[in-house]
């Protein structure tokens, strides 16, 4: 577990990490300040990229990460951006032991994501609060690249 | 160096937000309607967060871009504007080339004026609002004097952009800045451009060496400035770790001034590096009762766009009905109701659905047969339209004339059903006999509700809106259903066949009176005075009748109006007191003896004296026919 204000504290910590991972299009704050918004490429199908976020759950107190996946088609001459919903996320994605529901509407956007469920979090990412966010990383990120955490050879304070 | 001309990375990547569209399509279905002028954005763009994934800084849009706002820390704004056009054939038919040039020459312009202004972005923009598509395509023009060819001469790693970093820090709005002789920063601007052969920029571009597509724009605006420059240096100031730069060109080649035309460009290629608009389809993203709940708004907001722009749909959206009756009329003005937006629908009913009603009552089926009616109304109503707030209440309302038999239930009954009345804006009297309209008739002028009463013939019906009432008002008082009568109603359901106590209807008569009554209350909304205005009021929808008489065998209708009998049996102004001071004593007496009411409201005196008259015209008759025989 981490507490909310280790948590916001770590997360600023966290974007260079994601800016360093060369499938990140784009890594910010949310416009409430309280989490990162990403886009990221597929590493191999380039017609899908997903677009995160990594917020904190009150509930768990862990962090928390939900997704969307976008699916690119040509329609009318434009190129078409649409939610992708697969029946077989494993087929998509690195998806391993995660446990995944297409449960969460976003209280703000009023729009349906997938998110990660936080229950095993303490088990899988360790007592220790020292980068306790990085290493979350490590783990639930490789969800959407199995070569995430190659990202930390570049790091320099790791 | 291997390329003398100098190479460039587009700006930025725009990223569209999912709540930039939801905020435009409420814009658009609010707001904009049918116009199309361009609206003003605010973005951010982030220099100082771009991954090592993108070649570029970030343009991100969400529903905050509609709003003009200040900078937060850091944070650098770039002002744009969006194009969104009506129809996507219009949208497609946009000379890309020429708006393009349009912008860049609108930029152009402002630059000479103050170059940090020739950052801006446009979107083009069509939105499919029922198919939750949006189609758009975002550019920032970039331009170049056509006589300018920039080539490099030098090239190298700035060591220390600590300096140019701080002034940035210090300028926020500003995008470049220009460095004198003496190593000082001093804004860009024309009166400088003399002082300064260097050129600082901020720059979007994370690729190595190679700066964003801006830099064309700057350095023609200083071209411009300064005609007679031939070598520049440029200073590109990034945030990551040493990957600020320099570069020297050589400007002299330049032959014209901005006479000669600009070279522009700036839409946005997309991940195939191809120049297409694109889209976005968020439909099966949205919330289902989400889009519901906009799509049911969208149909009516349509009204605002071109016929009925001052209609006040909040009014109608915001106003709660109970529905006295869940039969065929019951159903039908449900479903008209639901279809203007009410949110909140309660019905009444004691009945349960029988096998002869789902065909003629549209919110039952052949399943619902045997459920208690209120309730399944409801049911089904929730079923077609989740978001409404639909209650189903199984109720006798008291009837005049039926005398008390069970006094708690029927206590229980009238306070439950005073306390639907007292809750919702708007009664609609829709059950079939005449006693049972008596009480929600004089319950309604009591609480000062708005009353529709619809009653059907074999192929007529009445349509009407019962009249407001005040105390002290005497004149020009609009009447009630019993308006007409010289009789308290009483129990007319007793010792009849079936046919009498049925509803025998021709089928479509329902649904012409059901529809005529909710129009008719929608037109009493639109009234700023609701049903308090004068007798033969217009309000922006056309007429505001009292009554609607319909005649199938005719099809025909009329508009009637009656004013309120000082004697009526619900109306009268002795009725309704009496109702509000001595409550279920007074209607407790009403339902054992209807003759009590007839005595209170001075009916019992007119029919004496009625009476009287007719004895007297009898006489006459008498008289008149002593010689003669009566046939």
């Amino acid at each position: 577990m981490i507490a909310l204000s280790e948590f916001q504290e770590q997360l600023q910590a966290l974007i260079p990490v994601l800016q360093l991972w060369p499938q990140c299009l784009s890594v910010c704050d949310s416009p409430d300040g309280e989490a990162l918004v990403g886009m990221v490429a597929h590493p191999t199908l380039a017609q899908y990229f997903y677009e995160i976020e990594i917020g904190y759950s009150k509930t768990y107190q862990e962090p928390r990460l939900i997704f969307k996946i976008w699916e690119l088609a040509t329609e009318q001459g434009a190129e078409l951006r649409r939610p992708c919903f697969p029946a077989d996320l494993s087929r998509l994605m690195n998806v391993q032991n995660f446990s995944i529901g297409l449960d969460h509407l976003h209280e703000e956007r009023k729009d349906c994501w997938f998110s990660v469920h936080a229950c095993d979090t303490s088990h899988v990412v360790g007592p220790v609060k020292h980068h306790y966010l990085r290493r979350w990383a490590s783990v639930y990120l490789s969800l959407f690249d199995p070569r995430f955490s190659d990202t930390y050879l570049f790091v320099d304070d790791v | 160096m291997s390329d003398i001309h100098l190479k460039f990375v587009s700006p930025c990547q725009s990223f569209l937000d999912t709540s930039f569209f939801q905020e435009l399509a409420r814009l658009k279905l609010d707001v904009l309607k049918l116009d199309s002028t361009t609206k003003e954005l605010t973005s951010s763009i982030d220099t100082s967060h771009i991954p090592r994934g993108s070649s570029c800084a970030h343009l991100f849009l969400d529903s905050d871009s509609f709003k003009d706002r200040k900078p937060r820390e850091g944070e650098l704004l770039i002002k744009g504007s969006l194009h969104n056009f009506n129809t996507i054939e219009e949208f497609k038919k946009v000379d890309k080339t020429k708006f393009l040039r349009d912008r860049a020459d609108e930029l152009w312009k402002e630059g000479t004026n103050d170059p940090n202004n020739c950052v801006k972005f446009s979107i083009i923009s069509f939105a499919d609002l029922k198919a939750f598509k949006f189609f758009y395509w975002v550019c920032v023009p970039c331009f170049q004097l056509d006589s300018l060819n920039p080539t490099v001469e030098d090239t190298g790693l700035l060591p220390s952009p600590s300096k140019f970093n701080e002034w940035f820090v210090t300028h926020p709005s500003c995008w470049s800045c220009l460095v004198t002789d003496s190593g000082e920063l001093i804004e860009f601007n024309k009166s400088n451009s003399a002082r300064s052969s260097t050129l600082c920029m901020r720059d979007t571009s994370s690729v190595e060496m190679v700066p964003s597509a801006l830099t064309k724009s700057f350095v023609s605006l200083l071209k411009h400035f300064s005609p007679d420059l031939k070598k520049v240096r440029l200073v590109f100031i990034r945030s990551g770790k040493a990957s600020s730069f320099w570069v020297d060109v050589d400007v002299s080649s330049v032959k014209g001034s901005e006479k000669a035309g600009l070279k522009v460009s700036g839409w946005e290629r997309n991940l195939q590096n191809k120049l297409t608009p694109r889209a976005v389809d968020l439909s099966s993203l949205i919330d289902p009762l989400h889009v519901a709940d906009q799509s049911l708004d969208l149909n009516l907001k349509l009204m605002k766009w071109r016929i009925a722009p001052e209609i006040d749909l909040g009014i109608i959206k915001s106003t709660s009905v109970l529905l006295l009756g869940s039969g065929t009329l019951g159903c039908y003005v449900a479903r008209v109701l639901l279809a203007w937006g009410v949110r909140k629908i309660t019905f009444v009913d004691n009945g349960t659905v029988s096998f002869s009603n789902p065909v003629r009552q549209p919110l039952f089926t052949f399943s619902s047969c045997g459920k208690p009616k209120a309730k399944a109304a409801a049911d089904s109503l929730r079923e077609i339209f989740p978001l409404v707030e639909a209650e189903g209440v199984e109720l006798a309302v008291p009837m005049i004339g039926h005398p008390i038999t069970n006094e708690a239930k029927q206590i229980e009954d009238y306070e439950r059903l005073l306390e639907l009345v007292k809750a919702h804006d708007v009664l609609f009297l829709l059950m079939d006999s005449r006693e049972t309209r008596w009480l929600p008739t004089v319950l309604g002028y009591a609480e000062d509700k708005i009353v529709i009463n619809a009653a059907l013939g074999f192929d007529s019906y009445l349509v009407m809106r019962h009249g407001n009432y005040k105390r002290e008002q005497k004149a020009d008082r609009l009447g009630c259903y019993f308006c007409q009568d010289i009789v308290a109603p009483s129990d007319s359901l007793t010792d009849r066949t079936l046919d009498q106590m049925c509803t025998v209807t021709r089928p479509g008569v329902a649904l012409m009176a059901a529809s005529q009554s909710v129009e008719l209350l929608v037109s009493i909304l639109q009234h700023p005075k609701r049903n308090s205005g004068g007798p033969d009021e217009k309000v922006i929808l056309g007429d505001l009748p009292h009554q609607i008489r319909g005649f199938l065998s005719e099809f025909k209708t009329l508009k009637l109006r009656t004013t309120a009998y000082e004697h009526c049996s619900a109306c009268s102004s002795t009725i309704i007191e009496e109702c509000k001071s001595r409550g279920w004593d007074f209607v407790r007496d009403a339902l054992n003896d209807y003759k009590t009411v007839e005595d209170l409201c001075g009916l019992s005196e007119v029919q004496l004296k009625a009476e009287e008259v007719m004895n007297d015209v009898l006489y006459e008759w008498n008289d008149d026919g002593e010689d003669g025989e009566l046939l």
